[in-house]
């Protein structure tokens, strides 16, 4: 195999491998319709009640009922972070940790 | 000595580019780059901008940049032009120096000219027949650069086709990146909900609305002139991977429509003047002519520049020495967090106590104003004066 293109298929394995991990995350979403929805329904719900922008959202973890996300406020310099633990089947979320 | 001359004044020119587009403030989508917010476009580009969002000058700083790097793409042309006659490459340089694309773009924060300026540099390593693995790493660097990118996969995939390297190899270097491009879209949910709303885009326009605004975008991409030099050069070489990726590039621009795509036709037309010189007829007045569009196109645009509200809102707002969140009523682009003192929240039907300005983009709900300063009307703004006990 060619030097050139090891160091290509190095670069293109240095990019799969977070893109696995984050997947594996995200499976539920891709494998359960149901999850799906509560989770759309869920991230409009805490954006609606908190004034947070869709776009800020980031999804942890998912584990049985529940999903764990972050939000980062983008702007300027530090962004704030939040994080929210929610209670799928019936969209309720509490800050982490609490 | 000729050369550093050469470099200033185009250097003078990118700087030029930039400050013109700063007079408006930053668009949405520009601020989306500054600041790294994860849709539509892939990390590669947005995620280095984001690094420095705490930088007070960094619109300006990326302006120049970016606009430099377009600029500047002129000596790649002029490489590429070197079968050509002297006044032919001169021409070509010149023409690309004058294109809309150039012009209206360049000092633009956008992935549009970036791809762009991907495409002609892989052009470039085509042309000079670069290691197959410095192609592949460009392209997979365009890739995760911006979506549009894939508009010319066939340039890779004929240039491939004719090389010398096992075909799975070639098969790697061309589809590997889209593979892994689509893996990356499936771990951000958001980037296709935000595709499906945009694709939505002025579905009901008729076909011969979609075909004007087509020609519209293809002849400012490259102030007419070098659009039809280009058009004509990329045909007359039958070189399929050109010719697909122009085809592609004219559906994709026909099915959206967004102005800046216009850019995208320009390393296109370069590769088709360079592939078929032949195409390339009366240079001194081709050039003229280009000149003269595109003075027409950037004064055109620089008559319609005025501050956007998000720029002036927040001059204002640092004026008045604002605290707490600025929460905004109505629907309100990114913009609104990058020029912002403050930090940016939606706001429903009620003010909340955290409170300390508040935008209007529709009409304001009731709320009781005692304690509030409307600051400006359009779009209505109001401060909070004393903190609620």
């Amino acid at each position: 195999m060619k030097k050139s293109f090891t160091l290509f298929g190095t670069a293109c394995i240095a990019v799969v491998l977070p893109l696995v991990i984050r997947l594996v995350v995200l499976l539920p979403l891709y494998t359960d319709a149901n999850v799906r929805a509560q989770t759309q329904a869920a991230l409009e719900h805490i954006a609606d009640s908190e004034g947070l922008l869709l776009s800020g959202f980031h999804i942890v973890s998912f584990s049985d009922d529940s999903m764990r996300v972050s939000h980062r406020a983008h702007a300027r310099g530090a962004d704030t972070l939040r994080c929210f633990t929610v209670t799928l089947s019936h969209s309720t979320y509490s800050p982490c940790g609490a | 000595m000729r050369r550093i001359v050469f470099l200033t004044v185009l250097q003078v020119y990118a700087i030029a580019l930039a400050a013109i587009q700063t007079v408006s403030g930053v668009r949405t989508d520009e601020a989306k780059y500054l600041m790294d917010i994860p849709y539509p476009h892939p990390p590669a580009v947005r995620f280095l901008l984001g690094m420095f969002d705490s930088f007070p000058s960094q619109e300006m700083v990326v302006r120049v940049l970016f606009s430099s790097l377009m600029v500047h793409g002129v000596w790649l042309v002029w490489s590429m032009a070197k079968d050509l006659q002297q006044e032919h490459r001169t021409g070509l340089c010149m023409l690309w120096l004058v294109s809309g694309g150039v012009v209206l773009q360049a000092g633009t924060i956008m992935m549009a000219p970036i791809t762009a300026m991907q495409i002609l540099l892989l052009l470039f390593l085509m042309h000079k027949k670069a290691p197959d693995a410095a192609i592949g790493l460009v392209w997979l660097f365009s890739l995760f650069t911006a979506y549009q990118a894939v508009l010319f996969a066939p340039l890779l995939a004929f240039y491939f086709w004719n090389n010398e390297c096992p075909l799975w190899e070639k098969a790697a270097y061309v589809c590997v990146p889209v593979l892994l491009l689509a893996l990356y879209t499936l771990t951000n949910p958001l980037i296709p909900a935000s595709m499906m709303i945009h694709g939505s885009r002025d579905l009901g326009s008729t076909i011969t609305g979609r075909s004007l605004a087509l020609l519209r975008l293809w002849a400012i991409g490259g102030s007419a002139v070098l659009s039809i030099l280009g058009t004509k050069g990329i045909f007359h070489t039958r070189n399929p991977g050109l010719m697909l990726s122009f085809l592609l590039v004219v559906l994709y621009i026909a099915l959206s429509r967004y102005d800046y795509y216009a850019v995208l036709f320009l390393p296109l037309f370069v590769g088709g003047v360079v592939a078929s010189s032949s195409s390339f007829v009366f240079p001194r007045l081709n050039t003229l002519i280009a000149c003269g569009i595109g003075l027409y196109l950037l004064s055109g645009f620089v008559q319609e520049l005025h501050p956007s509200a998000a720029r002036s809102t927040a001059t204002l707002l640092r004026a008045e020495d604002a605290k707490n969140t600025l929460f905004i009523y109505g629907s309100f682009g990114h913009e609104w967090q990058y020029e912002s003192p403050l930090p940016v929240r939606k706001m429903n039907d009620t003010v909340p106590e955290e409170a300390g300005a508040l935008v209007c983009l529709e009409t304001c709900p009731e709320w009781e104003r005692r304690g509030w300063e409307l600051i400006q009307v359009q779009p209505e703004t109001w401060v909070r004066r004393h903190q609620l006990a």
